[in-house]
């Protein structure tokens, strides 16, 4: 017999390859028809187990092996037909099979009677040819005898259905452990548990009353069903797995998988190879991180005398590249292909869908993508959550796919494939999706987030809370609550890895979940930043671009929104970090200030689906960082997610952006470009101004949006808070009466019926009097260049029209809504009209603020003359007599700054006032702008005060 | 001289290689009879003997033994089948074939150190 | 197709092997002369086991009787195997030996190996006397006071005994690290026994149905687990004849698991730390 660790070691790789392969025939056999090859397949790999198991005197691995070669073998010969019942029984065998062979050294102490009795029944082909409806039960002949003598002595026999990991009090416990606390107070009968711990059940015999159980065994009442001892044995024995007979009946046909394997995985490619100790390549692995390290010193510290050494640099390059290739090389030896993981997935689908009775068909792809050993390892509890939640959660039963126009075999696609460097992996099921109006209920039921920022709060970040730790556990009524059951796990598991999870969703259409993975653990490129002369590593997995702003740029400069910082960076709003802030390294206030006057650099970071700007002061080379793990003192600093010592020597932390993000705060903008649904809105064109809407409806079914500029704040409301006095209605806000109006009764919108007990309030901004406009559904924020059309629709209280990717949507001028929506506070009076015979120049390129602007002035009663940049702007003012000019700053061809010059450089126009405005008002930019020649700043929007402002100016 | 071992499992020709080593042999390696093939024509000259996995993927024991022995120049090489108990139709089979000498599995390294040189000794 | 064994045969069969070989096969063993003799029988040109069975007894090839025995006994083996011999051999028979040769009462203590196989027990004795030696500093007596005769009925299997080639699989089996980096060279995976132990040892072929008359008298004989291949006759014929070829006082070593029946007519059993031994009579 022989007892040598590395051949045992060798054993248990080769047998469990041919376990699994054992089991994808079976499942292949199942689903079609038995085909010669895969039964001569399964022979030959549990004959070789079998074979193998012997040199070892594994007796309990042989003799299982052989029950199930004997079955094979007849099989093979044409003298046994099986059908799917014996293919369950053969699957748990192999099950069982792969359980000796993964804990090989207690194999020979595991009981394996049940199973020998199980397979000598198939054997003996005692159920060949029987019917499908015609169900056939073993003889169990231990149970029966047990049940028998429990009720002569009058015990009580009940049988528990748990979800395991959940009903458990809580408390995560696995069915092992249950296990034994019945013991404790009884004697097991049968217990079943699926392989992936949802459902366990479990009968026994105990002399406990029904009501003492809960206390016993810290379980509540209703998983526990007391079972009748005098009543039909065999009856009750069948009762064991009902669930799973059950859903036997139910079906209509066993179409309920296909497994669509791409290419069946080749053991043995003829090629030389011998097999090696992980712990060796791990060491190797280690040598190698080691040294491309002391390559970097070496490389740095000689730097200086490349010139003065003659010929020492194609030795550097040399020693550089071989370094490099050795590197890569090793890593390279402890890759596998992710089909490691995906393969068992076939099966775990498979056993849910039959479990949950719905039918679901499974997509591998790109099982060749290879991952590092340890990911791969890691990646398994990560991934059979996502699954199973996918077939839990988010696959509908087929009657219910059916009323939706899907088709009724649902589909969950895993798809592994290379992308910027690293490894994607989407999981995606065409299931219902995730509700977001769930998960919004859940934080405000929770206190997550208050009211207010939830309406701020986009998609992905609402989203994100399916990761929050406890999220849905409290729960499991609602359709969502599974999806979070765990996920935070999910998330600190793939974090730990060093990769991100994305989630998107689309309600009705599916859900897809993408886990970005490094392709392997030690070594990870980094980009070497500097803050305040410190450095630190920053993983190249999150980095998207480098920005770097110089001072007076107009088109790249840091703004304010809400007192939030953001960089407007191809039209999109990108929230910016100081490194130095999150690190506590820098407190002045006054340094930001400076900061203007400094060229800056912002690291575009991705994280999951969103973007941030991180301001570091210096950038360095990117190095590969061999990743130690942080000092035990400094485990608890969120910012940090390992330590590394750079090429000269000195030691760096490793920046984790996602703890740095958490720890700013930062709300996010949607970056919608990969997200399904938002394809109704998509932008299509690039272009620099943008507009933030907030995209919501009426009762009817027009899609109405409004400037989130022109709005203050959005509050959900229930619908029976409206008070109504007179013809008016109001609600409660702030200790005070609102006043709110419906937009049907002033817009040519359609009205639809009240649905719901909700509404949202929006109470717009730059008024004077506050009137609360109500409307019934929000869609989303979205930011995007409007394409404003005013020639079809000419109404009060719409600028206009705009078509977001086919759909038409209509924009509310809040200021003419409020007029006609509310006559008695904004009635129009004559002494208005003080701009009669002033003449105003608007220069905007945006059409949409352009439309405003005008609008306002010319209800003030102003003659408006426009133009689109400030070059039209300049060739006007030369023909034309104006009064004073309003000048947006960002603009094509000629900016505000350079119009401002060009105008107080002209004598003849030196003393016109000019007001400029903008639709982000910050200090930076106002310095700049009275300096190039404004008189004032304003901001485009506020009415109120750039009427005055202008009245100011004219001295009306 | 060199003994070449066709066997899908990697621990069955590592075990072997233990007992070729020790006689003092060379061991080749094949996974598959069609390997096995590829290995015997470039080596076939060196050969002494060849031990035979009966159950492997692709081209099988008994199919490489019947292709074997139908070779004027392989034909000479003693081929010893490598099986399990419950093939004992397949020994028969197989010795029938032409095989000149056969070990089950599972086997000590010393057994079949002994079965070798029974092989190359007394000419089988 | 194979050929099959009908229970006739098989009771043929079983007489032939016992009768002949001295190996007793109970019924569950009919597989085995079924697989491992089938071969036999197809190169002798047959097809079933009455005309093998007509062909070996007309015959009474000894060679064939050989290669029965070869086919049906397995050759399992390891180094120091079982912990008593050893103990034994150490803290009470080599003490007690030694005096005896210093004394003259004894010119050459004589050991016998009835069933070698690859050559483990055997070599584990000559390296336990060693090793006795070094680690009490003796240096008047050396490993020439001591004869080793370890026999086995297959060539073979003593051809790769002689050679002293162990593979790592083999050498693990049973062998302590002091052992094995005294005694072993290794060369790639093979690892050679030290020369000194190799020629300490003589080897031979020899079927325990002979007569032991020729081999001399032993002070210890060790037939350990090959007895448990025989039939109860042929046992108790070889506990016999074991006890006539040792010295007055010799020993016994038997398997640990082995039963003997006869063993009380001819030796006493005496226990050393609660493991039996049997001395002669």
């Amino acid at each position: 017999m022989i007892q040598n660790e590395e051949f045992i070691q060798e054993f248990v790789e080769e047998a469990s390859s041919h376990v699994n392969n054992v089991e994808s025939e079976l499942l292949k056999i199942e689903t079609s028809t038995i085909d010669l090859e895969s039964i001569n397949s399964i022979f030959r790999s549990v004959h070789s187990i079998k074979g193998t198991a012997g040199f070892f005197g594994l007796s309990k691995i042989v003799t299982l092996a052989h029950a199930m070669e004997n079955i094979f073998g007849k099989v093979r010969n044409d003298r046994l037909k099986i059908s799917n019942h014996e293919i369950d029984r053969l699957l748990s065998a192999n099950d069982h099979l792969r359980a000796l062979i993964e804990d090989v050294y207690k194999s020979e102490k595991v009981e394996i009677s049940e199973h020998i009795k199980k397979l000598t029944v198939i054997l003996e082909g005692k159920k060949v040819f029987v019917d499908d409806e015609k169900k056939y039960y073993d003889p169990y002949i231990v149970e029966r005898q047990m049940i028998q003598d429990a009720a002569r002595h009058g015990h009580h026999i009940y049988k528990v259905k748990l979800k395991v990991n959940q009903n458990v009090s809580k408390k995560e416990i696995d069915s092992i452990g249950f296990l034994k606390k019945i013991e404790s107070i009884g004697t097991i009968i049968y217990s079943y548990t699926d392989i992936f711990e949802i459902y366990s059940v479990f009968v026994f015999t105990t002399v406990l009353e029904k009501k003492l159980l809960p206390l016993a065994l810290d379980i509540s009442l209703e998983n526990i069903q007391e079972l009748d001892g005098n009543i039909d044995i065999d009856e009750m024995i069948q009762s064991f797995d009902q669930y799973d007979e059950l859903v036997k009946e139910e079906i209509v046909k066993p179409e309920n998988e296909k497994i669509q394997d791409e290419k069946k995985h080749n053991t043995s490619n003829g090629e030389d190879s011998i097999k090696v100790q992980v712990s060796l390549l791990n060491e190797l692995l280690n040598l190698a991180s080691e040294m491309v390290l002391a390559r970097n010193q070496l490389l740095r510290s000689i730097d200086s005398f490349r010139k003065s050494v003659p010929g020492i640099n194609p030795i550097l390059q040399n020693v550089d590249r071989i370094t490099t290739e050795l590197q890569e090389k090793i890593m390279h030896t402890r890759m596998q292909p992710i089909g490691n993981v995906f393969d068992k997935f076939p099966r775990i689908i498979r056993d849910l869908s039959k479990k949950l009775n719905k039918s679901i068909e499974l997509k591998l792809e790109g099982r060749d993508v290879e991952l590092d050993k340890s990911i791969i390892e890691s990646l398994a509890d990560p991934l059979t959550h996502l699954v199973r939640n996918a077939v839990d959660h988010g696959i509908e039963y087929p009657q219910e796919r059916q009323k939706n126009g899907k088709q009724k075999t649902g589909k969950i696609i895993m798809k592994a494939y290379h992308e910027a460097g690293c490894v994607n992996i989407d999981i995606i099921d065409d299931g219902k999706g995730i509700n977001k109006d769930i998960i919004v209920k859940k934080i405000v039921e929770k206190e997550l987030v208050n009211k207010a920022e939830m309406d701020l709060m986009g998609e992905q970040d609402i989203l994100q809370f399916i990761f929050n730790p406890g999220f849905s556990t409290a729960d499991e009524v609602t359709d969502v609550s599974g999806r979070g059951v765990g996920m935070d796990v999910v998330k600190t598991n793939i974090k730990k890895l060093g990769g991100t999870i994305e989630v998107n969703t689309v309600v009705g259409k599916g859900t897809t979940f993408r886990l970005i993975m490094p392709l392997t653990l030690a070594i990870i490129y980094s980009l070497i930043v500097e803050v305040k002369g410190l450095c630190f590593a920053l993983p190249q997995v999150n980095l998207q671009e480098i920005v770097r702003i110089k001072p007076n740029d107009a088109s790249k400069k840091i703004e304010y929104i809400n007192n939030a910082e953001v960089l407007r960076l191809r039209g999109k709003l990108l929230p910016i970090i100081y490194l130095s802030d999150i690190l506590g390294l820098d407190k002045l206030q006054k340094d930001r200030e400076k900061k203007c006057k400094k060229i800056q650099r912002i690291l575009v970071l991705k994280l999951g689906n969103r973007c941030v700007g991180l301001v570091v002061d210096k950038i360095y080379d990117e190095e590969e960082i061999l990743v130690k793990p942080l000092p035990k003192y400094l485990k608890d600093c969120k910012s940090y997610s390992g330590v590394t010592i750079l090429g000269d020597g000195k030691p760096s932390l490793i920046l984790d952006i996602d703890g740095i993000v958490t720890k700013a705060g930062l709300r996010f903008n949607e970056e919608d470009e990969k997200n399904d649904k938002i394809d109704l809105f998509k932008e299509k064109e690039d272009s620099k101004e943008y507009n933030n809407l907030l995209i919501f409806k009426c009762s009817g079914e027009e899609i109405l949006a409004v400037d989130l500029s022109l709005i203050s704040r959005v509050e959900k409301i229930n619908r029976r808070d409206i008070e109504r006095i007179g013809e008016n209605g109001y609600i409660k806000y702030r200790g005070d009466s609102l006043r709110v109006i419906n937009l049907e009764e002033f817009l040519p919108i359609s009205k639809g019926n009240d649905k719901g007990e909700h509404l949202y309030v929006i109470i717009p901004k730059l008024v004077k009097h506050p009137v609360g406009i109500l409307i019934e559904k929000i869609y989303d924020t979205i930011q995007t260049r409007i394409n404003l059309n005013q020639e079809n629709i000419k109404v009060r209280g719409l600028i206009g029209s705009t078509i977001l990717n086919d759909r038409i949507v209509l924009l509310i001028n809040t200021y003419e809504l409020l007029e006609i929506g509310v006559p008695e506070y904004y009635h129009v009076q004559d002494s208005n009209k003080i701009g009669e015979k002033r003449t105003v120049l608007v220069v905007e390129d945006t059409p949409f603020f352009a439309k405003v602007e005008k609008d306002y002035l010319e209800w003030a009663g102003y003659e408006v003359a426009m133009a689109s940049n400030g070059k039209e702007g300049l060739d006007i003012l030369r023909e034309k007599k104006i009064d004073a000019v309003i000048s947006d700053i960002q603009m094509p061809v000629m900016d505000g700054y350079t119009f401002a010059k060009a105008i107080r450089e002209d004598e003849k126009l030196s003393d016109l006032p000019l007001i400029a405005v903008t639709s982000m008002a910050d200090e930076c930019s106002k310095n700049e702008g009275l300096e190039a020649g404004f008189d004032y700043y304003e901001c485009k929007l506020d009415k109120e005060n750039l009427l005055s402002r202008l009245k100011n100016v004219l001295n009306i | 001289m060199k003994i070449l071992s066709i066997d899908d499992s990697s621990i069955v020709r590592k075990i072997i290689r233990g007992a070729v080593e020790t006689l003092g042999y060379e061991l080749l390696e094949a996974c598959d009879g069609i390997e096995g093939f590829l290995v015997l024509e470039k080596e076939y000259k060196n050969i002494g003997l060849i031990l035979l996995d009966w159950n492997m993927p692709g081209m099988n024991g008994y199919e490489f033994l019947k292709k074997a022995k139908a070779n004027n120049e392989y034909k000479k090489i003693p081929v010893m089948m490598v099986t399990t108990e419950t093939e004992e139709g397949n020994i028969v089979k197989s010795i029938q074939a032409g095989a000149e000498n056969y070990m089950i599995k599972p086997f000590t390294i010393e057994e079949m150190m002994k079965k070798i040189l029974e092989c190359l000794g007394n000419g089988c | 197709m194979s050929p099959k064994l009908s229970s006739n045969e098989f009771t043929l069969m079983k007489k032939y092997i016992e009768e002949k070989c001295g190996i007793s096969l109970g019924e569950e063993k009919a597989y085995l002369i079924e697989s491992r003799l089938s071969r036999l029988l197809i190169s002798s040109g047959l097809s079933s086991f009455s005309e093998f069975y007509s062909k070996i007894i007309k015959q009474d090839d000894k060679h064939m009787t050989e290669k029965i025995i070869d086919a049906i006994t397995t050759n399992e083996t390891s180094w120091f195997r079982d912990k008593i011999p050893w103990i034994i051999l150490e803290e009470v028979l080599l003490p007690k030996y030694i005096n005896q040769i210093r004394n003259g009462e004894k010119s050459k203590i004589r050991i016998w190996c009835a069933a070698c196989s690859t050559g483990q027990e055997p070599y584990s004795i000559i390296m336990c006397i060693d090793h006795f030696l070094n680690k009490n500093g003796i240096k008047d007596i050396t490993l020439d006071d001591f004869e080793i005769l370890a026999t086995d009925i297959s060539s073979t299997v003593l051809q790769i005994a002689k050679m002293g080639r162990y593979d790592s699989i083999s050498i693990m089996r049973g062998l302590d690290q002091t052992y094995k980096n005294k005694y072993f060279e290794s060369q790639g995976r093979v690892w050679l026994i030290d020369e000194k132990i190799k020629n300490a040892v003589r080897f031979k072929a020899f079927n325990l149905q002979n007569s032991f008359l020729l081999l001399g008298k032993f002070d210890i004989v060790f037939c350990r687990y090959v007895m448990i291949y025989f039939s109860k006759e042929f046992k108790e014929e070889i506990v016999r004849k074991i006890a006539y070829a040792l010295e007055d006082e010799g020993l016994l070593f038997i398997g640990s698991s082995e039963l003997l029946n006869n063993k009380d007519d001819y030796f006493e059993k005496n226990y050393y730390q609660n493991s039996p031994y049997y001395r002669k009579r």
